[in-house]
């Protein structure tokens, strides 16, 4: 009897780095990761999107190559993040009469409100990547998250569609259908892997923000009672903030990267509002005296403007929607991404939002070392457990022997593909 | 021989548009359906076939301006409706929202079409502000829900009609006129899917990315000329003269023009290009024009051009043009695109600086290239930082 491979493995490309995590089930269902690897994507990637596809491959099957040897097991099931300014949502709404002499809402109604929601058509160059369910309305006026028994006229399903362009969807996903020769099994938008990755810290029924703060890109998802109520992105990230100190402080950009890494703008106490920060320059430069404030205004100034677009964004589809924004983010927010780790960012969130705030770690899987315990890797790590979860939907029953035989198959071809680079 | 196109009006309003149009058009070949709720409404035109909705939503007595009764209404009466237009390849639905039975009807007219597989245009109304809040904001979430489910919607606000009225005309003579210029309008947007098929067909693909937009607000005109005599200037005079075209400068401050020239059998080459080309010395250089021509036997030696003028609310005009010249199509390459062209220098926004970010598509929210540091775009003084 052939054997199939159980290893689920996340791929995430983004503007600093790739990461690649590959996971297993353990024998409580649970999920373990048995190895990852990760490296510079930097100048191939810009804002979330690829720019250098041959470069690209290379940087990816040398990542594949490395992760089996690390785990000495073949990649098999791939699961990948998409992000960038091409990633948009909307809200649409589905409805149907109640036609039932009661006037008593079915689970067929429900299925039928919903199914004419997801009648939305896409434009053409559009590609969906995720539905939710946000909420139903009774009669266009009271919310209900189950409406089944209750009594009304209408019933109105409301979804919230996430898609991108269809074109740089498949940019990416070529990749790994280039380096594997099979494609992805499927794909998340990062704020939504990054809800199954560190949700558990925060409280989700009472409604969760989370926020990843990329290198290129920040995304956004607002999660309440396992619905998503909006999504969003806005292409701006580290990389700005890298970019906004090599131009206020004439800086090159690599040291600009570090500062920001370093967080040696945040350590200063009130009680030392001048002090100075000695940069070291290469090639025998003279260092650097900077101005601890100078470095914190330009950091807190970009990072205060892209944390109140995105509240300006909640704000204005909430109230286009009557919903209650506080309400809507009662379990509080999560910051995940490189961005997560920028001294204050805390801060700025809180006094932004008004909500409390935490930084999103990798939740819910075993086996990570120091290296993946940390917001950078929530997503590979929330693609690993939304790839477990919809295996777990997926094989109630054990593999046909057809699926196995294909499997095998795949496996040799990709052994062959590679010894021989076609 | 099956009509190509149906035209069908839901509620009170549509059906005293149509009962005009049915009047002032009488050789027109397009079959009219009539959808309401309310006996006292029913168009009684003997050339419009007319769906009365008796059921346990609606006792003939309309809908009270209850949209979900409405829906309801019209869910009830899908199998008769479905019947009338079954037969059709399209449908200009028309409907006057605010009230019950439109608003919520045309969302399940729409989900009808859909179903069908019928191309459908939908030619809706906004009330006047007069007739108060309530009003007006059902109309505009039925016109933003029926956006949701439909991609082409010409949308009309009531007010733009009665504006280059004067104050002393009498009022039930000002809901005659509202009235007729609406029927112009129903009969403009039929020609305009009458040039889907014509000699230059109107490219509905472009008609769609321009009107899917949410606050894509349209005025319509139409001009009519001999085409013997045909002064093309005159013939443009005629169409900003129109009810809907004469407040203002709408047809030159138009985001986006779509046109469509009918005429005869007989129409000339030189007759098409004198009319199209002083049309668009008309607008601006950045308006967006889809164009159709199309030539029919009922013609009658008469040219008629139809302007669908379309204003993006939501945004300034400069930004709303530059957004729609992306949208639409430019698979066909214009002249500037074959010529050879000299270099053209980086552009560097005033005193601002990119860095990194130079080459790459800027990342544009609320206007404001957001690759610019903030503290330059906010005008933030750094303090010095050498000793």
């Amino acid at each position: 009897m052939f054997k199939v491979n159980d290893t689920i493995t996340a791929v995430e490309i983004g503007t600093a780095s790739i990461k690649v995590i590959m996971g297993k089930p353990t024998n409580e269902g649970a999920l373990t990761a048995i190895g990852y690897d990760e490296t510079s994507s930097m100048n191939k990637v810009v804002k979330g999107e690829v720019t250098n596809v041959p470069a690209m491959i290379d940087l990816l099957s040398d990542v594949f190559n490395n992760i089996e040897s690390i785990t000495g097991t073949r990649i098999t099931d791939v699961y990948l993040a998409v992000t960038g300014n091409h990633i948009h949502s909307t809200n649409v709404i589905g409805s149907v009469p109640i036609t039932s002499s009661n006037r008593l809402i079915t689970s067929a109604d429900i299925v039928e409100a919903t199914r004419n929601a997801r009648a939305f058509n896409l434009p053409i160059e559009q590609k969906g990547i995720h539905t939710f369910q946000r909420t139903y309305l009774i009669d266009d006026n009271q919310r209900a998250s189950n409406p089944e028994s209750m009594v009304g006229n209408k019933l109105t399903a409301d979804i919230h569609v996430i898609y991108g362009n269809y074109n740089k969807i498949q940019t990416i996903c070529s990749l790994v259908d280039e380096v594997l020769g099979r494609p992805a099994n499927d794909i998340a938008f990062s704020a939504i892997a990054d809800y199954y990755g560190a949700s558990m810290t925060g409280d989700r029924s009472r409604g969760l923000l989370v926020i990843d703060v990329g290198a290129g890109v920040t995304e956004y998802a607002v999660f309440y009672k396992n619905g998503c109520m909006h999504s969003g992105q806005i292409a701006v990230g580290c990389e700005h903030i890298a970019n906004d100190i090599s131009i206020g402080l004439h800086m090159p950009i690599a040291k600009c990267r570090e500062l920001v890494k370093s967080g040696a703008h945040f350590h200063a106490g009130k009680d030392e509002p001048d002090q100075k920060i000695k940069v070291e320059l290469s090639l025998g430069q003279p260092p650097r005296i900077i101005s601890r404030n100078t470095l914190k205004t330009i950091i807190d100034l970009r990072l205060t403007e892209l944390f109140e677009l995105i509240q300006a964004e909640l704000k204005q589809t909430f109230l286009d929607d009557n919903l209650n924004m506080t309400k809507l983010l009662g379990g509080g927010i999560i910051l995940c991404g490189g961005g997560a780790l920028i001294g204050g960012v805390e801060a700025i969130v809180r006094t932004t939002f008004n909500v409390p705030v935490k930084i999103g770690y990798p939740a819910n899987i075993s086996g990570i070392d120091r290296d993946i315990n940390n917001p950078r890797f929530v997503t590979p790590v929330g693609l690993l457990q939304l790839g477990h979860q919809l295996r777990q939907m997926d094989i109630e029953t054990p593999p046909s022997f057809k699926k196995a035989a294909e499997h095998e198959m795949f496996r040799v071809f990709d052994l062959c593909r590679r010894a021989f680079r076609f | 021989m099956k009509p190509a196109i149906v035209i069908l009006g839901i509620g009170g309003g549509a059906g005293k548009v149509l009962a005009t149009y049915a009047d002032k058009y009488t050789s027109d070949s397009m079959r009219l359906i009539h959808v309401d709720t309310d006996a006292d409404g029913i168009a009684g035109h003997d050339r419009i076939q007319t769906i009365l909705i008796r059921n346990e939503s609606a006792h003939g007595q309309g809908c009270s301006g209850d949209q979900n009764l409405g829906e309801n209404a019209l869910e009830f009466s899908r199998n008769d409706i479905q019947k009338a237009i079954g037969d059709c390849d399209a449908v200009l639905v028309v409907a006057c929202l605010g009230r019950g039975t439109a608003t919520g009807g045309v969302r399940v007219l729409s989900r009808l079409i859909k179903e069908e597989n019928l191309f459908g245009l939908f030619f809706v109304t906004c009330p006047f502000s007069f007739e108060g809040r309530t009003i007006t904001d059902a109309a505009d979430n039925g016109i933003k829900a029926l956006r949701q489910e439909t991609d082409i919607v010409v949308a009309v606000r009531n007010d733009t009609l009665i504006e280059p009225l004067p104050d002393d005309r009498k009022a039930n003579e000002t809901f005659v006129i509202t009235n007729t210029v609406l029927a112009d309008g129903v009969r403009g947007l039929g020609d305009l899917l009458r040039c889907r098929r014509g000699m230059i067909p109107v490219d509905i693909g472009n008609m769609r990315k321009l009107l899917k937009r949410r606050e894509a607000f349209c005025f319509i005109g139409t001009a009519t000329a001999d085409a013997a005599t045909v002064n093309p200037g005159e013939f443009m005079d005629t169409l900003a003269a129109s009810p809907m075209l004469a407040t203002g400068k709408v047809l030159t401050d138009a985001d986006a023009v779509m046109a469509a020239l009918i005429g005869s059998d007989d129409m000339t080459i030189g007759d098409m290009t004198r009319c199209l080309d002083e049309l668009n010395s008309r607008l601006r250089k950045r308006t967006r024009t889809v164009i159709g021509a199309h030539s029919v036997k009922d013609a009658r030696h008469k040219l008629q051009l139809t302007v669908l003028a379309i204003t993006f609310k939501c945004r300034s005009g400069a930004r709303a043009a530059a957004d729609t010249a992306d949208e639409m199509d430019t698979e066909s390459p214009s002249i500037s695109q074959t010529l050879p062209r000299q270099p053209s220098l980086p552009f560097h926004e005033a005193g601002y600086c990119l860095g990194i970010f130079s080459e790459c598509p800027a990342t544009m929210i609320n206007n404001q290239n957001l690759d610019i540091p903030t503290f330059q775009r906010n005008e933030v003084v750094l303090e010095s930082d050498e000793p």
